[in-house]
């Protein structure tokens, strides 16, 4: 059975490529673009892993992991976020909340699938 | 007692023990001779009756008239022979005497005033000389004054205990911005003649600015001076109340025994450079984001399509559409933003340079909730340098902590220092239940605690100044434990690079600047009645009212007041301030004073305008003529104000009486008269309080010369005169 994804970024012009490149790897995807439909997503799809973008309108990527992280049902679910901010401040907030990986905007697609299939697979 | 009563009961005391001399001798004489010279005697006296009476009434009265004749002729002219001659040789020397008295008496008064005019020639040829020799210092000061002037930056002198020694025009400036929450003017309304704050000389800075403020910058220099370290400044910053952002740098004075002998406050209002910084720092978030995006997508797609040359045409058409759509986002960005960012000019909060270590031990002896917790430094570089204000980030965390322990009911157990990286983590842990980002951002919005003066800061601006974070912080490793991290930008200790600032050494001998003399004085408040009158400050006011019936209902119109100090009046503090009695001014009443109803209108209540002159006459001792009536008049005012005026009270009447007993007038135009001070606006109540000080201070030698060296003295003499007995 294929891994999940679930894509949040509230810019489809970049859900879309990434979309592609993931189901392009086998993988089972959904695409969202805000922090609650994130939440909301994660308890429907029960995604293995978030590709999470950080400035989300409302919700923020930050929240989204923490309340992943602080719930015991959810907490093993992988969290990457893909972002744009990428002062040595930012990342570390994302480590601090738990996240698995902080992959800074521009990323290189290779990266990106590596990345992923590590943490599911490996 | 009033030289005329006590002549009188001289007198008749004299005149009582001559009688009792006289009877004696009678009852001696009496037992002394027979009894038939006894009844001779008797019958002599019933025979010669009238003519005994009538010998003994004459005797009486002219023995009256003499005594009343000599005290007119000769004592009551030799007292204000007395008390003239004091005028003449201390402060009027052109005052002459003009007495009426005996021959002698008048002989003896040309004599003194040929010997005034010797004097006041001779005096007149020192006072020229002393002249020249001060016009040449005061073109000195005056060049001191125009630098300072000149000065973009405020420039602020406090002794040791914070006493305003000097100032220039741009800190009266800034700190004049600063109003208090319950006394500044409400609803936008402006007090004209009132000052919003009260910068002036011998005021103290604390009422200005927040006292911890200070006390943490001298304590921060005093261990830099410990230290021997060379640059011994520190800095602060303030916000006033109208968000004014100040940078204050901080630097000693020391004696020539290097002991502290007070300090220099250099302000910088740096709100537009904050305001820049800020807006180029959005500016520069918001383009990398944008620029990042787009070139994460533009880069994707262009991998994705090199790798799949073979997908769908649809599919491959989006991806073009995606690319199109991208570049020419990143045109417009290079196009508007770019431009418009370069324009912001760059600045920053006044940060000083400090090892982590260092800051994290000033945390914990200046926060009392984690003073005995235990630091865990271990995995920090002990060089490791962070850029920071001391007092507000201390202010932070401990802020943080109260936040914690109110809310979470959790008290932090452990910090640990960490440096990963390019930043330094400061991690506050604790067991329980850890904060969520939501409850944080709304901590952050909250203004710091514990901020007395100005405007406080909120957690985030403070955060924000710092360039850091506050982040909840998952621990894998330890479960149990949770923890708030302090994300702060480390700096490299090669970088640092401070305008040093040296300390400052006063010269032996006179300072070099004016009025420092002032460095050695005592404490204000304690033991005020044991100060010596001229060392003391004042505030000598007038007040104008619509009658002289404060119980019936009259109010005051006008109030007028200038501080002295140093035995100076200082013309550039005063009040001059209407005051609208909400009752019409009798019309009796505008004969004296000329303030009509017109006048007032639209002026503030004198429920608004006592809190200013309270705050004016704060720590000073209150001069006023017939004080009686006006301290009546704010005492009246008590109830409905709130304000009660507690310093002690000088009456410039009273002083009067006591100086110049064999005198009847001790009105404020007599005294002046009689002291040569020239009364130029009278019935104004700043003109009546400028003349009414003059002659405060002109009454101080001649106080001295009597025996009445302090305020105590001066109470005590005052409360003896016959006019302190008036009640209003």
């Amino acid at each position: 059975m294929a891994n999940k994804i679930l894509i949040v970024d509230d810019e489809p012009s970049i859900t879309i490529p990434l979309k592609f490149l993931m189901e392009q790897n086998q993988f089972e995807v959904m695409v969202v673009h805000s922090g609650e439909d994130a939440l909301a997503a994660i308890e429907n799809f029960l995604p293995d892993l978030v590709l999470l973008d950080v400035m989300l309108p409302t919700v923020d990527g930050f929240q989204v992991c923490q309340n992943l992280k602080s719930d015991p049902r959810r907490k093993a679910i992988k969290v990457v976020f893909l972002s744009a901010m990428t002062r040595d401040l930012d990342i570390a907030k994302g480590n601090t909340l738990g996240a698995d990986a902080y992959i800074t905007k521009p990323f290189s697609n290779a990266d990106v699938v590596r990345q992923v299939q590590d943490l599911l697979c490996g | 007692m009033k030289l005329n009563n006590k002549f009188w009961l001289f007198a008749i005391v004299c005149m009582a023990f001559t009688t009792a001399i006289a009877v004696t001798l009678a009852v001696l004489f009496w037992k002394q001779i027979t009894p038939s010279e006894q009844q001779l005697l008797v019958r002599l006296f019933k025979d010669q009756f009238w003519y005994f009476f009538s010998t003994g009434v004459f005797l009486f009265a002219a023995f009256g008239f003499t005594l009343d004749w000599f005290f007119r002729f000769y004592i009551l002219p030799l007292n204000q022979l007395i008390e003239e001659t004091q005028v003449m040789n201390t402060v009027n020397p052109a005052h002459r005497l003009k007495i009426d008295g005996s021959r002698e008496i008048q002989t003896l008064a040309e004599l003194i005033n040929i010997s005034g005019d010797q004097y006041e020639s001779a005096k007149h040829i020192i006072d020229r000389t002393v002249e020249s020799a001060k016009a040449k210092t005061e073109a000195e000061k005056n060049i001191l004054a125009t630098i300072m002037a000149e000065l973009t930056q405020g420039v602020l002198i406090c002794d040791a205990v914070g006493r305003i020694l000097l100032y220039n025009r741009q800190a009266q400036r800034v700190l004049n911005k600063v109003q208090r929450p319950g006394i500044a003017a409400k609803d936008g309304e402006t007090l004209e003649g009132v000052p919003d704050g009260f910068v002036g000389l011998h005021r103290s800075i604390y009422s200005l600015i927040d006292r911890n403020l200070v006390q943490y910058a001298l304590k921060d220099i005093q261990g830099k001076l410990d230290q021997k370290k060379e640059n011994v400044s520190s800095h602060f910053a303030v916000v006033t109340q109208n968000r004014r952002q100040l940078r204050v740098e901080t630097l000693p004075i020391l004696d020539e025994d290097r002991r502290f002998a007070g300090f220099v406050l250099i302000f910088s209002d740096i709100t537009l450079q904050l305001e820049h910084a800020g807006r180029l720092n959005q500016h520069l978030k918001t383009m990398a984001k944008k620029l990042r995006s787009s070139i994460a997508v533009i880069r994707s797609t262009v991998d994705l399509m090199i790798q799949f040359p073979d997908m769908a045409v649809e599919q491959k058409n989006d991806f073009l559409g995606n690319i199109s759509a991208e570049t020419q986002s990143l045109s417009r960005l290079l196009r508007t933003e770019l431009t418009e960012t370069i324009s912001f000019a760059n600045s920053r909060w006044p940060l000083s340079p400090i090892l982590a270590t260092e800051f994290i031990s000033t945390l914990k002896s200046e926060t009392v909730t984690i003073a005995n917790i235990e630091v865990d430094v271990a995995e920090c570089d002990p060089r490791c340098m962070i850029r920071v204000d001391n007092y507000s980030l201390v202010s932070a965390i401990s802020f943080v902590l109260d936040c914690l322990k109110k809310e979470f009911n959790s008290e932090c157990s452990r910090i640990r220092l960490t440096a990963p990286g390019n930043l330094v983590q400061i991690d506050l842990l604790w067991q329980g239940e850890p904060v969520k980002i939501e409850t944080l951002r709304q901590w952050s919005d909250l203004p710091l605690t514990g901020a007395q003066k100005g405007y406080p800061l909120t957690l985030k601006e403070v955060l924000e100044h710092h360039h850091a974070e506050i982040w909840p912080h998952t621990d894998k490793k330890n479960g149990d434990e949770t923890c708030l991290r302090i994300f702060i930008p480390m700096v490299q200790s090669e970088g640092i690079s401070e305008n040093i600032r040296h300390v400052t050494l006063l010269p032996k001998g006179r300072p070099e600047f004016y009025d420092f003399d002032l460095f050695n004085q005592p404490g204000q408040t304690p033991e005020m009645g044991k100060r010596l009158l001229g060392e003391l400050n004042y505030t000598v006011f007038d007040t104008e009212t619509t009658g002289l019936d404060p119980r019936g209902g009259d109010e005051i119109i006008s109030i007028g007041a200038i501080r002295v100090v140093n035995g100076r009046l200082l013309h550039t503090e005063t009040i001059n301030q209407l005051v609208d009695p909400c009752r019409p001014v009798p019309a009796e009443s505008i004969k004296y004073h000329g303030i009509d109803d017109g006048m007032l209108k639209g002026k503030p209540s004198i429920e608004k305008v006592l809190p200013f002159f309270h705050r004016f006459a704060r720590n000073t001792v209150l001069v006023a003529h017939n004080a009686a009536f006006d301290m009546r008049m704010l005492q009246m005012k008590e109830k409905t104000t709130g304000i009660q005026f507690v310093n002690p009270v000088l009456d410039t009447m009273h002083l009067s009486a006591t100086l110049h007993p064999a005198h009847h007038d001790h009105t404020l135009d007599a005294i002046a008269k009689r002291l040569g001070v020239n009364l130029i606006k009278r019935h104004d109540a700043l003109g009546d309080a400028i003349a009414t000080g003059e002659v405060f201070l002109k009454m101080i030698p001649l106080l001295n010369e009597k025996g009445i060296y302090t305020l105590q003295d001066a109470l005590t003499a005052s409360q003896r005169t016959y006019y302190a007995m008036l009640k209003y």
